[in-house]
């Protein structure tokens, strides 16, 4: 059984001036998630968030009069305020969760409460059909990074 | 996920093959050159080298006569672009979420 907590994708760290439990729902209120839409997109259709486990919450991403996308996540875990755990993307959207949620990419919301508010962390898992140990050796060896230096080191030689 | 970037990370899966890739980093080098650190069989290398080659890694170079191996970085690149656009769309949208955050806060006349 893999283990989620290997790491094989990347992790981001914000830190916000606000409680744990406003940035948690800013994530899951359909009526806070605004900035999830790029800068001057035009918000078509509200959000939708079925806040359960196996639900999903959609956003239509309006890119151009031609160009559209939803977006948005599967839930696998909630438990507010300090953790959100959901597969990246949308049945029939980008990323294209239609064939299903094994190969999908996890994000793992940490929503930790520090003096100055909240430090969220949110870790990016890639799909996990390669196993725990030859993953991390693999990120042990620097895919964040360690892959681009070594291609500009080739560029170089 | 697309077929070609899982069968970069099957190939990038393994810590023998990742040991020939960074090796091939140096320069070409000969099957036997590529064996040579490790404590296998020149089959076992082979078949390694044959994983590498199908996921686009590793050109053989037939004509060269004593540098055969070459590293072929572009499935790398992609892995890289792959992974690092989802990086870049987050990192976007946490720093619109640090925005309507900090605007709420103010809205609500917290003074910190």
């Amino acid at each position: 059984m893999n283990n989620p907590a290997q790491k094989r994708g990347f992790t981001v760290t914000r830190t916000y001036q606000v409680p744990p439990q406003i940035v948690f729902a800013a994530w899951t209120d359909p009526k806070q998630l605004g900035w999830f839409f790029n800068p001057g997109m035009p918000v078509e259709r509200e959000p939708e968030v079925d806040l359960r486990v196996g639900g999903a919450w959609r956003l239509l991403m309006v890119e151009r009069e031609d160009k559209s996308y939803v977006t948005g996540g599967i839930y696998r875990e909630i438990d507010p305020p300090g953790r959100l755990v959901f597969n990246f993307g949308a049945v029939g959207g980008w990323p294209d969760l239609s064939a299903g949620l094994e190969d999908a990419l996890l994000v793992t919301l940490e929503f930790n409460a520090i003096p100055e508010g909240t430090e969220m962390v949110c870790r990016l898992d890639v799909p996990s059909h390669v196993s725990d140990a030859r993953a991390k050796e693999w990120f042990d060896m620097g895919i964040e990074g360690g892959w681009t230096q070594t291609v500009d080191r080739l560029k170089l030689g | 996920m697309q077929d070609d970037l899982s069968t970069t990370f099957a190939a990038l899966a393994d810590p023998t093959r990742r040991a020939i890739l960074m090796r091939l980093t140096e320069g070409p080098a000969t099957v036997n050159e590529l064996a040579e650190p490790f404590d296998t069989t020149l089959p076992t290398i082979s078949r390694h080298l044959k994983v590498l080659e199908e996921a686009g890694l590793v050109i053989k170079e037939r004509t060269a006569q004593f540098r055969p191996c070459r590293l072929e970085v572009a499935p790398l690149q992609v892995a890289d672009q792959w992974i690092e656009q989802y990086r870049q769309f987050f990192g976007e949208r946490f720093d619109r979420l640090g925005a309507q955050l900090e605007a709420m806060r103010q809205d609500k006349g917290e003074d910190k």
